[in-house]
């Protein structure tokens, strides 16, 4: 037995509750918040002024009802889920299109146009108002709403439903309204005033919390869409710190880069050394490395391009299967055995170029341009004899020679008599490669691609350098160059998503989107990635040879195409530092895209420098906080332009008012204080002395109360004591206190208030008469 | 635990809201943020503005029936304080041995009532230290705490129960409790009979008026008149008070005040004396209000009383003594010893012949 047991008072535990009207803003906001929400998701349209007022008295109706009649509340549920089942039985078709197409637009996005769901939506209203009447208001449970509210806005980017600012807050402050209100003592004993008062009480304190929360709303908007890209970046960071410590935790840092995934997320380069290069002199241009050729597109993934099935159809189709083996090694090199053997006399610059895989795995080779893999032969030191490794060893990695593209030039006619037959043969092959890769290389998969297949369709075009113009006109105007575009929703295409939503990406999703245009309009392109070097990366070695680390930083995406005489030819889409385009191949450059946007009238947007623009340059980044993030408001606001003005009026606007409203306050302050009494008054005045700092530690019954009052501001001692009588008596005598009395006591006040007003500094008076309201 | 769950939800949106680049899940995440900030900041500021006191600072209540006791409760903010916390440690006697207990309660602007029930198993003094004030914000993320040392003590009385007591040598002349009581009477003292009543189960036979009972054919018995002059004397051994738990001081308040209701109903009053260290205190009941303050007087002996403070031993000749053990003595015989187990059922039960 214990020896002492508390419990609360039985009888006040037995009150009834009340239900303040603030109860019901509640259960409202909730319910609003739901339904709006329901009306971001794209494809989704429904008639707010039918679903609103409806939805609001019911939920009226069924607040009132929950407290005054359950009996009636359960009857008109009942009633309303009859009727509802009802409705869906009568006008079923109506109903299962309505909510197929939801259900549709929810989980695969909005591929069917948008409809109107009115029925739906009122439906569903009509059994949220009673279901969250009954959890919250009844049951006094928030468990099971806050739980599908949390879960509804956390899941809506994933499902790239959209939901406004006031969406999130309504829902916010419904949630966190009922979290204080249900905020009950998880042990010991509950006790305070009774079951009616405690409610009351967590009522008013979840007004006050949801009150809280609208201020910060005020407070902390403005702030958020200036400083916005501010947070990104600092989670991205945060992200990016863990994402790299895994990957040098794990080893996996030194791989190369590998595969056609056109990534949904954050690129976080580590800066770690993944290949070491080694030419046999400085290349002037800039070194693609091509590790995989996309074949085809697969929502987000390329396929490996398989052009040896392609070789096969040829030797097939030009009865050269006997030549096939032989024709697949050739082929590889064949535009750097051309242009080694057409150019008589004039002999082109080669590099040889050796590249060491820094992590040891060869499982992807990467190769450059214009290029014939060679054999490797190694010499023991001091023996006579060379050894043949090869196409490479794991040890010594493996050798290119290749030309850059200034200087492939391939004449047809200025070749060796000895090299005749083997022009001719690449003549050949050359023409029946160019035909099948129309074939092999122009396939989209234009059902998960719907915009941007219309986009082509709706430009029609069919010179290759109005194409590639058009593709960098699309890219550099919808999209921004950044390494932290962030995800795009599960269920949206990347491609899609980067280039009509998102609107940033990196180089994967640039390279990704400009080969899907250019298959589109039927030219034959590839997405390609490896790495990308600079020339000015190159060090010279004392050997003679030029040197270069490869980081993870070099590593890249871009699309090629394919052009006669040059073979498969990179195509750099991604935007440079400073927005511009380097797109050049053989027969399209600078002057020739200038020309063309002239010419068709696609004006060229600036792409801010303040953005993450270099891929050369890793995460070097201007600041996006300050001037930059006052200049984004706008861009940000896009859509929400008239909210973010009239909030600015408002704000602006309250200011302005701040005075009147700061006077208001005081002069209904004084009038409430003056009806108060003579006590009310006099503690007031205790308040404001030792606001003051004058008299501290007084209470006002000390005896020398007047003398020493009288002797820091200029009111006579008598008239001070005679207050202090006065209030004396009206808290410990036994008569009451008289007109007169009261008034002398409030005049007294006011002198006192003006002497002190007086010796104050501006600031002080400013503070002493508008913010405490003294005077 | 809360906080935690809070955190990481918090976390988790604004991870969500930076990797989809959605501003209005910022907005959320950096909302829930601010709030958990602000709510930091509110129960500190709650905590400054709220003061817990108690109605009263005595009080008393019999035993095992409850008493409403109440916190005034003083918040000087401008907003509703939704929770708060009371640690309470109630108990008999020494601090260290006290049990915590914990009241919620929240509090509007201005003054509030914290009423509770408190009900004391013992018989002595229940104190009620409240030592810390605990407020919390809304969503009672964080608290913030304040110490205090308001008291409550609570004289616990035992409940109203009488021995049976029969005192039939007060009828023989030459008994020494007759003795005892009226020194000068003499030998021609007449015992008024009140009147004569049908025989009970528990009465003593002693009293049967055989040859009324004769005539009746019924038993009957005689029921005399209460002198008024007419009292005893009860001396308390308090040997090892500093050491006796509360069950067991609970034990001997019950049996006191049962002994002495008994009494009081065959005498007109009862003078009680016991020692307080070598200090002889007496005081005479002649009624149950008198039998609290004795009772009252005992408890505070309890708490005063320490280890050093050995009690001269209190077997007084010519009076009743009682001990700490229950031991029930006349002179220096024992009459009974109560047994601790079955102390209720023998003090409703069982009747007392001397």
């Amino acid at each position: 037995m214990k020896a002492v047991e508390i419990r609360p008072d039985p009888v006040e535990a037995d009150e009834e509750e009340t239900h303040p009207l603030k109860e019901f803003l509640f259960v409202l906001s909730g319910v609003v918040g739901i339904i709006s929400f329901l009306g971001s998701v794209e494809g989704i349209s429904y008639s707010g002024w039918v679903v609103y007022p409806t939805t609001a008295l019911l939920c009226w109706l069924a607040w009132y009802l929950s407290w005054s009649r359950r009996l009636s509340f359960f009857l008109l549920a009942f009633g309303a889920v009859v009727l509802g089942g009802a409705a869906v039985v009568l006008w079923e078709d109506m109903f299962r299109s309505q909510m197929g197409h939801i259900m549709n637009c929810v989980a695969k996005g909005n591929d069917e146009g948008i409809m109107r769901v009115t029925e739906t939506v009122l439906l569903f209203s009509v059994l949220l108002v009673f279901f969250i009447v009954l959890s919250e208001l009844m049951l006094k449970s928030h468990e099971v709403l806050y739980f599908f509210t949390m879960l509804m806005v956390l899941l809506s980017p994933i499902l790239g439903i959209q939901a406004g600012m006031s969406t999130i807050l309504l829902l916010l402050v419904f949630q966190i309204t009922f979290l204080v209100m249900q905020e009950n003592p998880a042990s010991g004993i509950r006790s305070t005033s009774g079951r009616s008062r405690r409610y009351a009480l967590s009522v008013k304190s979840g007004a006050a919390a949801g009150g809280i929360l609208l201020g910060l709303f005020f407070l902390i908007t403005p702030v958020l869409f200036i400083c916005s890209e501010g947070i990104y970046d600092y989670i991205y960071q945060i992200e990016g710190h863990i994402r790299s410590a895994m990957l040098r935790y794990s080893g996996r840092d030194t791989d190369p880069v590998t595969g056609g995934r056109v990534h949904n997320g954050n690129n976080y380069p580590t800066g770690t050394v993944q290949l070491d290069l080694e030419a046999s002199q400085k290349p002037k241009e800039m070194l693609y490395l091509r590790g995989f050729a996309g074949g085809e597109y697969i929502g987000g993934d390329w396929t490996s391009s398989d052009d040896e099935a392609l070789l096969t159809d040829i030797m097939l189709q030009q009865n050269w299967q006997d030549w096939l083996r032989l024709m697949e090694t050739r082929f590889d090199g064949m535009y750097y055995l051309m242009n080694t053997n057409m150019q008589r006399g004039n002999p082109p610059n080669e590099i040889t170029l050796t590249l060491k895989h820094y992590g040891g795995a060869y499982d992807n080779i990467f190769e450059p341009y214009y290029s014939q893999r060679s054999r490797r032969y190694y010499r023991e030191e001091g023996d006579d004899v060379w050894y043949d490794y090869g196409y490479g060893n794991t040890r010594e990695g493996y050798v290119y020679q290749y030309y850059e593209q200034p200087d492939m030039k391939i004449d047809w006619n200025n070749v060796a008599a000895s090299f005749w037959p083997e022009r001719d043969w690449f003549l050949e092959m050359q023409d029946a490669y160019m035909k099948v890769i129309r074939t092999a290389y122009t396939k989209v998969p234009t059902e998960i691609l719907p915009r941007l297949t219309e986009l082509c369709e709706k430009t029609p075009l069919t010179d290759q350098g109005e194409i590639t113009a058009f593709i960098l006109h699309t890219l550099q105007n919808n999209a921004l160059y950044t390494l932290t575009p962030g995800w795009a929703p599960f269920n949206e295409d990347v491609v899609e998503y980067f280039l009509f939503e998102g609107g940033r990406g990196y180089c994967e999703h640039f390279a990704a989107a400009a080969t899907l245009m250019y298959r589109l309009y039927g030219i034959p392109a590839r997405y390609a990635t490896g790495y990308l070097v600079s020339p000015d990366d190159f060090e010279e070695q004392e050997s003679g040879v030029w040197t270069v680390s490869v980081t993870d930083q070099s590593a890249h995406a871009w699309t090629e195409i394919f052009v006669e005489d040059y073979g498969w030819t990179p195509v750099e889409v991604t935007p440079t530092e400073n927005g511009g385009s380097r797109a050049f191949y053989p027969g399209f450059d600078n002057e020739a895209l200038a020309k063309i946007w002239q010419t068709q009238g696609w004006e060229h947007k600036d792409v801010p420098l303040s953005e993450q623009t270099d891929w050369m340059e890793g995460d070097k980044e201007a600041s996006r906080w300050g001037i930059e993030g006052f200049k984004r408001i706008g861009e940000r606001f896009g859509t929400h332009e008239k909210w973010f003005y009239a909030f600015m009026a408002c704000a602006v606007y309250s200011v302005c008012l701040l005075p009147l409203f700061l006077d208001y306050r005081r002069l209904v302050g004084l009038r409430k204080l003056e009806k108060a009494g003579c006590r009310s008054v006099f503690s007031r005045l205790l308040q404001m002395l030792q606001f003051e700092g004058i008299l501290e530690g007084y209470d006002g019954t000390e005896e020398d109360f007047g003398d020493t009052l009288a002797g820091r501001v200029s009111v006579p001692a008598e008239d001070i004591v005679k207050m202090q009588a006065i209030v004396s008596q009206a808290a410990f005598g036994t008569r009451e206190t008289g007109q007169a009395e009261e008034e002398f006591v409030w005049k007294m006040y006011m002198r006192l208030a003006e002497a002190v007003y007086k010796t104050l500094k501006w600031n002080g008076k400013l503070i002493f008469r508008y913010w405490k309201a003294f005077w | 635990m809360k906080k935690l769950n809070y955190m990481l939800l918090c976390l988790v949106t604004l991870y969500l809201a930076g990797m989809y680049r959605y501003l209005p899940l910022m907005l959320m995440a950096v909302l829930e943020i601010a709030f958990m900030a602000v709510s930091f900041i509110m129960s500190h500021y709650f905590c400054r503005n709220l003061s817990v006191k108690a109605l009263r600072s005595s009080d008393s209540v019999q035993k095992a029936h409850p008493l409403l006791c109440g916190f005034r409760v003083q918040n000087e903010g401008k907003l509703p304080i939704n929770r708060f916390r009371i640690r309470l440690l109630s108990g008999y006697g020494a601090k260290l041995g006290r049990e915590k207990k914990y009241v919620y309660g929240g509090s509007e602007c201005g003054e509030d009532i914290l009423k509770f029930e408190i009900v004391g198993q013992y018989c002595g003094i229940l104190h009620l230290n409240m030592n810390q004030l605990q407020v919390y914000d809304y969503l009672s993320l964080f608290s913030a705490t304040k110490k205090s040392e308001e008291e409550v003590k609570i004289a616990v009385f035992p409940q109203e129960r009488a021995l049976s007591i029969e005192l039939p040598s007060l009828c023989y002349q030459d008994s020494e409790l007759r003795k005892e009581l009226r020194p000068d009477c003499g030998a021609d003292i007449h015992n008024e009979i009140r009147q004569l009543r049908e025989y009970h189960m528990e009465d003593s036979r002693r009293y049967i008026h055989w040859n009324q009972s004769a005539r009746m054919e019924q038993l009957v018995v005689k029921e005399f008149e209460k002198e008024a002059d007419t009292g005893v004397s009860l001396g308390l051994d308090l040997q090892g008070i500093w050491k006796a738990k509360a069950s067991e001081m609970d034990d001997f308040y019950e049996l006191f005040s049962a002994l002495i209701m008994g009494l009081l109903k065959k005498t007109a009053f009862i003078r009680v004396y016991w020692y307080h260290g070598e200090r002889k205190c007496q005081a005479e009941v002649a009624n149950a209000g008198q039998c609290r303050d004795v009772l009252f007087a005992l408890y505070q002996a309890k708490e005063e009383i320490c280890e050093e403070a050995e009690l001269v031993c209190t077997l007084l000749e010519g009076c009743f003594t009682l001990d700490l053990n229950l031991g029930w003595y006349w002179n220096e015989t024992l009459i009974f010893r109560f047994s601790r187990e079955m102390l209720y059922d023998q003090i409703a039960y069982k009747t007392f012949v001397i």
